[in-house]
């Protein structure tokens, strides 16, 4: 996975520990996220965008990794969002035309596009001064939303027992409202793309109809 | 239902990675906000021209957008110089690295993941990332970052200068008492402080042991840690000996067993291909225990086997072959014995003290000493208080260049130092196998000294 982000810190010690974690904890499925979106004062949208684009990755990483051994080619043989919604994968480049795979393989293919996409420093530049590409938010970062919102969809509609069962209902909440939360701010997916989750939405008050 | 325990691991993981991100998240933009409230009371306070002001507003612009590019960009193998190779494993090698952005001097471990994942050793090293990660204790060595590419996977540890305490051994093999109560009582603490965080080591050796810049002992390599000790490799130590321990004991020497023991020291590093490494410093109960388990008390015999080797100058139950050594384990009792010695310099420096604390650690684990308590109530520690241990003078401080001298390891420019390596290498070579791209995940990390000024 892409790393990123600072763990716990090799000098704290263990009661602050104790106080970062309870913090944390606290702040999980509250209404901060919504603030936690918005551009701060003076930085260029894309680098903000850019960096979400990595922390979603290795949010969905991290789920559907403790999730992963339900999720088999023959419990998923297609990727899916409940009965109404199938999705095929292309690339353009190995996989021209549309094709259709088990869950697990789509989300493996879907993974590593979106790492070779961030690896990529032309699309998400990282050296001091180079820009981002002018259809970064319009072409890469909304293709990327769009894809990463199919990963949300399949488990909440296919694995979502198996996340309440291991405890991790929380953070799964907590991560889906985070990304479609920045989505909608940042314009990044269209409205017609959330059907499959548009009633998930609601009753996590994202949105108020569907 | 009981969850599989790789499943449980990875679930807590990610537990802990979600709330460690929350928190970073909105202590960034906490700080963010407080950075940017300055910038604006420091211009309206100063009297500043226009030309200042915009000056100001784009230095901090660009600070803080360098930031967001920093915390985007992956941990590579790139990042790192490559000082020296400091050590060679059965998956990897080891070198002395600086990370280049912030100079930092560290042990970089390079492992194969094609190769773990064919010994089986994934586990192994997922659990050492987390213990290294879990450590905020002068007495394990602290984990600076993890990180992988498709071919392997990173562990940059804290760089621990003085070489392992078999270094501090003179030329006849054999560490002064008064040396060796010191670091036997290091040795001991280190130990405690890994099983406060809930791992018991199991497969201590001296190599395990490392001198830090200050002359301190470290403890390294968790990977065969609790609850990571595959039942393949539970069953493969108990063919093991099941197929060896009818075999005869045979009787060697004090004076055989040291000349041998130190001529066989370095084949055994090939031995880390095979599933079962050397048992010299193993307790029995792991492997003749079957069921009723075993305890942090493992930890506290393989003390005792090394406590004995700095005095006698070879391992207790030591053999010309690993089948020996099997054998001499399982039959402890019979083997067990004081060493002799040539020279009456060594005889005495095999205290009364020192061989009463040997047999009380190379015994029954009901009878063995297993606390620091214990420890610190045993005569041989008479004269120190292991409370305050790291703050007295250690016998020896390692005599460093710089803080990346590695003048204490094995030197790895030199042809006759890379010999004993070939066999790892040849064997590295011809395992081949494809992996499967979820085992590793959960591994990456970063320490978080790396937030910007201001910030920490």
């Amino acid at each position: 996975m892409v790393s990123f982000k600072g763990e716990a810190s090799s000098s704290t010690t263990k009661s602050t520990q104790y106080q970062l974690r309870r913090f944390a904890e606290a702040t999980l499925g509250s209404s901060n996220l919504r603030l936690a979106v918005l551009l701060p004062e003076g930085e260029d949208v894309c680098e903000w965008v850019a960096l979400h684009i990595v922390d979603f990755y290795n949010q969905i990483n991290m789920i559907y990794a403790a999730i992963a051994d339900q999720c088999t080619h023959e419990a998923c043989s297609v990727m899916s969002a409940g009965p109404k919604y199938e999705y095929h994968w292309s690339d353009g480049q190995q996989y021209k035309k549309p094709v259709r795979v088990s869950a697990p393989q789509y989300i493996s293919l879907l993974m590593d596009w979106a790492q070779k996409q961030i690896s990529n420093e032309d699309t998400f530049p990282t050296q001091p001064g180079r820009p981002f590409p002018l259809n970064f938010l319009t072409a890469t970062a909304a293709l990327i939303f769009r894809r990463f919102l199919r990963v949300y969809a399949h488990i909440y509609h296919h694995h979502y027992t198996t996340c309440r069962q291991r405890s991790l209902e929380p953070l799964l909440n907590t991560a889906f409202k985070h990304f479609t939360c920045f989505a909608i701010h940042f314009n990044l997916i269209q409205p017609k793309d959330f059907a499959p989750v548009s009633d998930i939405m609601v009753s996590l008050g994202v949105t108020t109809t569907s | 239902m009981a969850l599989d325990p790789v499943v449980r691991r990875k679930c807590e993981a990610t537990q802990v990675y979600f709330l460690d991100y929350y928190f970073d998240l909105l202590s960034y933009i906490k700080h963010r906000k407080g950075r940017f409230q300055k910038l604006k009371d420091d211009l309206r306070k100063i009297q500043v021209t226009q030309n200042q002001a915009q000056l100001a507003w784009r230095r901090y612009c660009a600070d803080e957008t360098a930031y967001l590019r920093r915390r985007r960009i992956r941990t590579q193998e790139k990042e790192f110089n490559i000082l020296a190779q400091i050590g060679q494993g059965g998956y990897g090698q080891v070198f002395l690295a600086r990370k280049r952005d912030t100079g930092e001097i560290c042990a970089l471990k390079k492992m194969n993941k094609k190769l773990l994942q064919k010994l089986n050793e994934v586990q192994h090293i997922l659990t050492e990332r987390d213990i290294l990660k879990a450590s905020h204790t002068d007495w394990l060595v602290k984990l600076l970052y993890a990180f992988q590419d498709p071919e392997h996977v990173y562990l940059a540890m804290e760089y621990v200068p003085g070489g392992d305490v078999r270094t501090l051994l003179n030329s006849n093999g054999i560490l002064l008492d008064k040396y060796t109560r010191f670091y036997v009582a290091e040795m001991c603490l280190a130990v405690v402080a890994l099983h406060k965080l809930g791992y018991i080591h199991r497969d201590l050796k001296p190599e395990n042991f490392l001198i830090d810049s200050t002359g301190h002992v470290k403890l390294t390599d968790f990977g065969l840690s609790k609850g990571n000790l595959s039942s393949q490799r539970v069953d493969a130590l108990r063919h093991k000996l099941e197929a060896v321990k009818n075999n005869q004991i045979i009787y060697r020497t004090s004076e055989e067993k040291r000349s041998f023991y130190r001529s066989l020291k370095r084949e055994d590093m090939t031995c880390a291909f095979s599933v079962v490494g050397s048992p010299d410093y193993m307790a029995p109960e792991i492997i003749t225990n079957q069921g009723a388990g075993y305890d942090n008390r493992v930890d506290f015999w393989s003390i005792g086997c090394i406590l004995y080797e700095f005095l006698a100058g070879y391992a207790p139950f030591t053999a010309p072959t690993l089948d020996e050594v099997w054998v001499n384990v399982y039959h402890w009792e019979r083997v067990f014995e004081r060493p002799k010695f040539d020279s009456i310099e060594a005889e005495q420096n095999l205290t009364a003290e020192a061989w009463s604390l040997i047999n009380q650690l190379i015994t029954h684990r009901n009878n063995r000493l297993s606390s620091l308590t214990d420890i610190q109530n045993h005569p041989y520690f008479h004269h120190f208080d292991l409370a305050t241990m790291r703050e007295t003078d250690p016998p020896f401080v390692p005599m460093l260049e710089s803080e990346a001298d590695t003048s204490y390891f094995d030197d790895f420019t030199n042809p006759d130092d890379m010999e004993i390596y070939k066999d790892v290498n040849n064997k590295k070579q011809q395992i081949e196998e494809s992996m499967h791209r979820a085992a590793f995940i959960g591994f990456t990390f970063r320490h978080r000294d790396f937030l910007p000024t201001g910030q920490r």
